[in-house]
């Protein structure tokens, strides 16, 4: 266990080291003079002259080599200075912060109601396994995974807002408008969610030690309680961590259909306009966040699972 | 869901889709380009049995003409990332150690990571176009197919008829072909099939953003897209695109789960991003 | 007062194809094609278990044993259904008893054992955890009361250390255990009846007496009717009072155990009882000459597994070894033992990370990575050693590729072998799934000798075969060790199999080499203490116990 965790942490950093490097090369790969771009994203006004593109070439230590500059970059960025926007002139740390709490709140709920939900139609489906019931309900998860994100929200933007006018059609403004775009985000993972606990529970369901359970007096009700359903729901962990870190940066469509200000919405913007500061720092913040979410799944999975919990290795 | 019929239609609709797609240039009623201010949004009729769009361009047309971008990258990009990802994942099972390690890890890490992020970066870095939408999706893509194909020749290998192969002196490339692969034939097929069904919906996703297909081409996602606006004067423009990528992605992943319980295993989907549960 | 279980003509059968009935005891049964659904899976089933009485049930897999046993709990699987008979307990009927009736039943008078008790333990709870259930439901017993009662019958079932077996989970206990703790949960409910499916066929000789003399002593205390599933007949003639013997679905024949054994009268019981007698027979073994050159030596090999545990006891711990050309050697040892490790390293699928084994075809390079040819293994499994999609003449075929020769020539010495192991050619064209395990044994052996080994180790590779199968295989293998001049090295916890056919023996315990002597006097005076164990706990054949000699105390302090 103690390994686990000390490898798990170990690949974080590294990842995050990896990633943040990559990104650090962004001003160096794309196309454009690379100086010109950095010293854009450091200094407020236009610049003019080459001279005083030679001086602040120096003054920022862009003659450097790049190992120099990555550390220095990462040094600045660590302590929240990531830099101004090209288009609106303000630190980048003043844009990605609240678009990413925007787009924390769209996820966690998103994952909530899709958890809630597979839980009741995959446990649902396996009790009832090669019936109706579950047939339904595995046909209707492997119809919802074929189902592209942009094409649902326009049609439920089509029936609920402009039709029927129970919703709002877009924006973020009160809990009213988050309806849809969490029906359209939920649909992925609650498909995923559904078929691995509807595995789980057959797993579950299967053991001998449902039929042990039976076979000491427990009635079947109190066996699917006790037996069946926390050992069916243990895949859920490490799925909703996987599923964390998807949906932050899955949420770009949504975000862009429903005009909501989140980090998709922001990372697409800085894309569109080239707006290299922008989405440094917000592709850094999302990396960062979900690489860590998805060890934060791993390692609960882990201690829920005795098995895990007490091994050495 | 996975009896006979469902499998027969499913495979029925996709082709018909595939070859409609593929003969577009003989069989489409009009020129995909062709505009008519006179005719705009009309609706469905007999003359366009889509109606028209924003320019009065036959939509039918235009599906049949936009489907072979989507699927043409789909497909590469499914061929290209399970041969990467099988290549890898038997290599890591049957070289084990330290390339084990640095494999697992790294595709572990991929995973981590928001695939719609990666392919905004690898877009922004390299500019829209169907190569960098290849690579946008490959990035990432083939991690599904090396964690399947190493978790199975793991198992594989650990077989008895692999270790009496060992023993009987046959080589390795005779254990690889002859005896792995041919296990790992059935799920990956299946595999694949449910990852080109995501690919088409990425595909679409980032035409949808401007970022797929560049504007003289179309393909479904940048249809949805420039059909949006109008969705509420001709809903069908928006309506049919996303069918027709909804109706193929389906079609394939059902094909795709009947080809894994063929082979015995009993979802893909469960299988498929989840992550190793315990450290082997 | 109470008169036991009494079954009376019971009818058991399904109605639905056999396809659709996916639950757990099914799978388990077998992965081949049950019955088909018109074959009733109990036909007239007589059976009574007299409180304080032992009775086996005997018979092939897929008999009916199981069935039977859970007919009583009223668990068959969904769609099977008791069509005709009673089955009582003590009075009760149970087979019109009410869901409500039925659960006091089940765990409370009538506990149950299984063959695998780690996959009948649910994984993600402890051994308290367990034993509470039956004790607030059957015993009404909560809070402190209940805690103390649990360990109360773990210590009962023998663990040292009640406490800190409680608080384990399932799959920190070893088989044996399992077992034990299993024992303590089927008695939580204070039952007079208990259903045993082959509890001890997955263990060891040793482990296998513990688990007898604790059921053998409920028996004798506390009155405790016990049901006694199992193919073991030596099991039987040790311990049970009657027998019954099932085959399709039918008690085939019953009565008190020494009659059944000693004069069947049915050709089932005949078949089964020939299996078993594998006596040391008279018939002469080719003599080894003692001065022979060794065929393998092993010089203080090691071999360490890393992450395996805190303990990092070595697997296979200094053991020098040497074999000599020519002779049958048997190694036994309990599971965990270090014996496959020694098999591996001898054929060269592992390396020794210290010491040196040597094999005569070797030269006198270093021992290279890849397995010697000289030296050739049978695996345990017959159904893992073969490609399922491959057929088997591809899979004999294989080793011969990288060794030239024309397509015919090959084909004419897969045919030489395949007859030199009693098969006909024809059996080539099969898949594996359509040959039984004891034909891919025999191939298994075909196909290692294709090679012209000069040593060839079988790797328990009876242990999966019933024991007729297992008779003619090991047969075999001794007129190959006459005919081929082959050294065998024989691995096997089968105390039986390991006499009657090796020369010498050498005994594995916890990776170290504890003892290494002839057969004979092995078997006669056992030096090492845990020789002495294994000598101890195994019982009789079934055929040599006579009447007199049945064990009536059958108490053997084994400790570990």
């Amino acid at each position: 266990m103690r390994g686990f965790l000390a490898r798990r942490t170990a690949a974080l950093g590294v990842t995050v080291l990896l990633a943040s490097f990559v990104v650090f090369l962004i001003p160096y790969v794309t196309p454009g003079d690379p100086v010109r771009k950095i010293i854009r994203s450091q200094v407020q006004g236009e610049l003019v002259d080459e001279s005083a593109v030679q001086g602040l070439t120096a003054e920022l230590g862009l003659d450097d080599p790049l190992p120099v500059q990555y550390v220095r970059w990462l040094s600045h960025f660590v302590s929240g200075d990531m830099g101004l926007s090209y288009t609106s002139r303000t630190p980048v740390i003043e844009h990605v912060m609240p678009a990413l709490w925007i787009t924390l709140s769209l996820t966690v709920v998103t994952l909530a109601v899709a958890a809630i939900a597979a839980t009741a139609l995959g446990t649902l489906a396996a009790l009832r396994e090669g019936r109706l019931t579950d047939r339904v309900i595995t046909a209707l998860t492997q119809a919802l995974i074929a189902m592209p994100e942009y094409w649902l929200a326009p049609v439920l933007v089509l029936v609920f807002a402009l039709n029927l006018s129970v919703l709002p059609s877009a924006g973020w403004s009160g809990p009213s408008s988050m309806v849809l775009p969490v029906a359209v985000l939920a649909i992925r993972p609650l498909s995923h969610f559904t078929s691995a606990v509807r595995e789980g529970m057959l797993d579950a369901l299967g053991g001998e030690h449902v039929l042990a359970a039976r076979a000491r007096g427990l009635s079947h009700s109190q066996t699917v309680f006790r037996h069946v359903i926390p050992n069916g729901l243990l895949p859920l962990t490490t799925l909703t961590g996987v599923w964390f870190a998807g949906l932050l940066g899955g949420s770009v469509i949504v975000e862009v259909i429903f005009a909501i200000p989140g980090m998709g919405r922001l990372l697409y913007d800085a894309v569109l306009n080239s707006d290299i500061p922008l989405a440094q720092g917000g592709v850094v913040f999302v990396v960062v966040l979900a690489v860590v979410l998805t060890t934060a799944g791993d390692l609960l999975h882990a201690v829920l699972n005795p098995k895990m919990r007490n091994s050495h290795a | 869901m996975r009896s006979r019929t469902a499998l027969i239609v499913a495979a029925s609709v996709l082709a018909v889709v595939v070859l409609s797609v593929a003969l577009a240039p003989w069989i489409s009623p009009y020129p995909p380009a062709q505009q008519s201010l006179a005719e705009r949004l009309a609706p469905a009729s007999p003359t366009h049995w889509l109606g028209t769009d924003h320019l009065g361009r036959d939509t039918l047309s235009r599906l049949l003409e936009g489907g072979s971008f989507s699927l043409a990258v789909a497909c590469a990009a499914t061929l290209l990332t399970a041969a990467l990802g099988t290549a890898i994942g038997v290599v890591s099972a049957r070289r084990r150690g330290w390339i084990d390690e640095v494999l697992t890890r790294t595709s572990d890490v991929l995973l981590a990571l928001p695939e719609m992020v990666i392919a905004l970066f690898v877009v922004a870095v390299l500019g829209a176009g169907p190569v960098s939408l290849l690579l946008a999706l490959a990035v990432t893509g083939w991690t599904p197919f090396a964690r399947l194909a190493r978790a199975l020749a793991y198992d594989v290998s650990s077989r008895g008829f692999v270790e009496a192969a060992r023993v009987l002196g046959c080589s390795p490339s005779f254990v690889v072909f002859r005896h792995i692969l041919p296990h790992l034939s059935g799920p990956l097929l299946g595999q694949a099939a449910l990852r080109f069904g995501q690919f088409l919906i990425a595909v679409g996703a980032l035409s949808y953003l401007g970022l797929g297909v560049q504007p003289p081409q179309s393909d479904w996602g940048s249809m949805l897209a420039s059909a949006q606006p109008y969705a509420a004067r001709s809903p069908l423009g928006v309506l049919a695109p996303g069918l027709v990528i909804f109706t193929v992605a389906l079609c394939v992943t059902l094909i795709g789960q009947h080809l894994a319980a063929l082979a015995g295993l009993r979802t893909l989907l469960s299988l498929a991003p989840s992550r190793r549960g315990s450290d082997v | 007062m109470s008169e036991g279980l009494i079954i009376e003509h019971l009818h058991v059968g399904h109605g639905v194809p056999p396809a659709q009935r996916r639950w757990a005891w099914k799978r388990r049964e077998s992965g081949r094609g049950p019955e088909p659904a018109s074959t009733p899976l109990l036909s007239g089933v007589d059976l009574t278990v007299a409180p304080g009485e032992f009775v086996a049930l005997v018979g092939a897999s897929g008999s009916g044993k199981t069935m039977t046993a859970l007919s009583v709990l009223g668990l068959l699987p969904p769609h099977v259904h008791i069509e005709a008979g009673s089955i009582r307990l003590g009075g009760t009927d149970l087979t019109r008893a009410g869901e409500a009736e039925l659960n006091r039943v089940r765990g409370g008078r009538v506990g149950m054992l299984y063959q695998q008790p780690k996959r009948v333990l649910n994984p993600r709870r402890t051994v308290r955890s367990h034993l509470l259930e039956p004790l607030a439901l059957h015993a009404g017993l909560r809070g402190k009361a209940a805690e103390e009662r649990a360990l109360e019958l773990l210590s009962g079932a023998g663990f040292p250390d009640p406490a800190s077996c409680a608080d384990a989970y399932p799959h920190q206990l070893s088989g044996g255990m399992a077992q034990r703790a299993m024992m303590a949960l089927a008695l939580a409910g204070r039952p007079e009846l208990l259903l045993a499916d082959e509890p001890t066929s997955a263990l060891d000789p040793v482990l296998e007496r513990q688990v007898l003399d604790l059921i053998d002593r409920q028996r004798r205390e506390h009155g405790l009717g016990v049901l006694y599933i199992t193919h073991n007949l030596a099991t039987v003639a040790a311990y049970a009072d009657r027998v019954a013997v099932m085959r399709a679905g039918r008690i085939e024949e019953s009565g008190p155990a020494t009659a059944v054994l000693n004069a069947p009268q049915t050709d089932c019981t005949r078949t089964l009882r020939e299996a078993a007698a594998l006596t040391p027979d008279a018939k002469p073994r080719r003599a080894v000459d003692h001065e022979a050159s060794a065929a393998v030596v092993l010089d203080r090999a090691t071999k360490r597994f890393p992450g395996r545990g805190r303990d990092a006891r070595p697997a296979l711990d200094e053991v020098s070894l040497e074999v000599r050309d020519g002779e049958i050697l048997g190694i036994l040892g309990q599971s965990g033992s270090g014996k496959s490790t020694l098999a591996r390293l001898v054929v060269g699928l592992e390396t020794a990370d210290a010491g040196r084994v040597a094999r005569a075809g070797d030269g006198a390079a270093a021992p290279s990575r890849t397995p010697g040819r000289d030296v050739q293994l049978v695996f345990q499994e017959p159904h893992d050693s073969f490609d399922p999609r491959m057929r088997l003449r591809t899979s004999l075929e294989a080793p011969l590729l990288t060794r030239g020769g024309t397509p015919a020539a090959r084909r004419k010495r897969i045919h030489q072998a395949v007859k030199e192991v009693d098969l006909d050619p024809t059996i080539l064209d099969r898949y594996p799934s359509q040959c039984s395990g004891g034909q891919l044994q025999r191939l298994a052996i075909a196909r290692a000798l294709l090679l012209e080994p000069s040593v060839l180790i079988c790797d328990e590779a009876t242990s999966a075969l019933d024991a007729v199968t297992q008779r003619t295989v090991l047969d075999l293998l001794r007129r190959l060790h006459e005919s081929r001049r082959l050294t065998l090295i024989l691995i096997s916890h089968d105390l039986s199999v390991i006499r009657y056919m090796s020369h010498r023996v050498a005994v594995l315990h916890r990776g170290e080499l504890v003892e290494l002597a002839d057969t004979a006097d092995f078997f006669a005076r056992p030096r090492h203490e845990h020789s002495r164990q294994l000598v101890a706990a195994a019982l009789p054949p079934a055929c040599a116990i006579l009447e007199d000699q049945r064990l009536s105390q059958p108490n053997v302090a084994l400790n570990h």
